[in-house]
């Protein structure tokens, strides 16, 4: 109380230069390796996709360097573009239908189940629950044998041939 | 909740469903597994269980041990998903610690959006890019010769030649990397977001060495998090066959969702096939049973809370 009127000094602790592992592991410091490792992720994820996207308008055949720009693979080739081969729209409507009828099967079941799993107390609950998330941990392949053997033996009637399936993936 | 029923009826169509779609599925491949063929290699499905015929559960058994004909293809998937998921994590961590821990405000909403983006383009979208990519005379394939990569991998044996579409273990490993990490970095977050600032800063105060702090106290509280991310994405990498297909599709890269694929829709014989694919979910039912009783403590502890 006494020496209020003492000048202020700061504590003089040594302040060594933080070492890298300081730089690593401290909450508080800046992490610069951190945040170059993420962006360098992100860029490693998204770049790839870009550049394909790019070689969509690319004006020659080549899918490895880019040789100006052009719509030409939209609908300005005669035969090739996605516009002009019957193949081509016929997968893509097809695409498009498939998406739109999962999609409008999907949303109602899934917002209903989603709402009833998370009220729903009591008997039956816990099985529902276990089976909601069998589908996420089973590999795709397994379900896609069992629906696809159901489809062929215990449902063959609905007749769904080779090539519907392989266009399903 | 008074009037349960009412959630118990919003649930139904769900559940039916997915009994439907997913359990009568799978007993269909244990119908056919314990089946038979007929005289033209049709299968023929034994859904009666006393009718059960175990032949090609056996020959699928026989098959995936070592010496067996899927054994090389099976052990080969092992060895994938073990280096995938140790670079994944390798990977995973530092982002999701970074996007869950350092970075603040704006940025902190732009990398979770970019960390969410590959969620939204097609897994094969994605592979196909790297397709491209990967090409001779495509810019990463041209990239990583010049910085002699190729050599590096070759004298390390892990891959031959320097085409890296041509059958080599080490893009397969990359591409199936590439392909789940996102999968694995959400989880991450989520678990590592949770964890108290305070906790970290608790053990700092009290003497822990960074390092210290880390293992102590983040590992821990990280951990059911971690595993089930690790879980979340080695399920899938053991059914994949679409990955080494498109990166390299040769033999020497099949995996053993190749073998199924290749009984059950191309060859004769779709029992064995189904009998294969019983073999490995009864393999990965161990994994799923663990991840399930992880996610059902999570769930009951965030109730509780």
């Amino acid at each position: 109380m006494t020496t209020a009127e003492a000048p202020v000094t700061t504590p003089t602790f040594a302040q060594p230069k933080p070492s890298w592992r300081d730089r690593l592991g401290n909450p508080w410091g800046r992490p610069r390796f951190l945040r170059l490792t993420t962006w360098l992720y992100i860029l490693w994820s998204l770049v790839p996709v870009l550049l394909a996207i790019r070689f969509a308008f690319n004006s020659g055949r080549s899918r490895t360097s880019l040789q100006g720009w052009s719509l030409r693979w939209f609908w300005e080739d005669p035969n090739l573009s996605v516009f002009n081969d019957p193949t081509l729209q016929a997968a893509l409507k097809h695409s498009l239908v498939l998406a739109t009828i999962v999609m409008l099967i999907s949303m109602p079941l899934g917002t209903a189940l989603a709402l009833g799993l998370r009220r729903w107390e009591g008997r039956g609950a816990g099985p529902a629950n276990i089976l909601l998330l069998l589908p996420l941990v089973t590999p795709e392949l397994v379900f896609a044998v069992g629906m696809f053997l159901l489809f062929t033996t215990a449902f063959d009637f609905i007749g769904l041939g080779t090539l519907a399936h392989r266009s399903a993936r | 909740m008074r009037n349960t029923w009412i959630w118990r009826t919003l649930a139904i169509p769900g559940i039916a469903w997915l009994g439907l779609f997913f359990v009568v599925a799978f007993y269909a491949i244990v119908s056919v597994g314990f089946g038979n063929v007929s005289t033209l290699y049709e299968p023929l499905p034994h859904w009666n269980p006393l009718d059960w015929n175990v032949g090609y559960i056996w020959l699928a058994i026989k098959s995936v041990v070592p010496g067996g004909s899927t054994w090389d293809s099976f052990a080969r998937t092992f060895i994938y998903v073990v280096a995938a998921v140790v670079l994944s994590l390798a990977i995973g961590f530092p982002v999701a610690w970074y996007a869950a821990r350092h970075a603040v405000g704006r940025w902190k909403g732009v990398i979770l959006l970019l960390l969410a983006l590959p969620f939204w383009i097609s897994y094969l979208m994605r592979m196909f890019a790297w397709t491209n990519l990967l090409a001779s005379g495509g810019y990463a394939a041209r990239g990583l010769n010049a910085l002699s990569l190729d050599n590096l991998f070759n004298s390390l044996g892990l891959m031959t030649g320097s085409d890296w579409l041509g059958g080599q273990h080490i893009a397969v490993v990359m591409a199936l990397v590439y392909g789940y990490v996102p999968y694995l970095i959400l989880p991450l977050y989520a678990s590592l977001d949770r964890i108290d600032q305070r906790l970290i800063e608790a053990a700092r105060d009290l003497g822990a060495s960074p390092a210290g702090a880390f293992w102590r106290v983040v590992v821990p509280m990280s951990k059911t998090g971690t595993l089930a991310g690790i879980v979340l994405i080695a399920l899938p990498m053991f059914g994949d066959y679409y990955t080494p297909d498109l990166i390299s599709g040769s033999p020497k890269t099949a995996m053993f969702g190749n073998a199924i694929n290749g009984y059950v829709q191309g060859g004769p014989d779709k029992a064995f096939g189904a009998a294969l694919t019983l073999l490995l979910s009864a393999f990965l039912l161990l994994f799923m049973l663990y991840y399930l009783r992880v996610l059902r403590a999570d769930q009951r502890e965030a109730m509780r809370a």
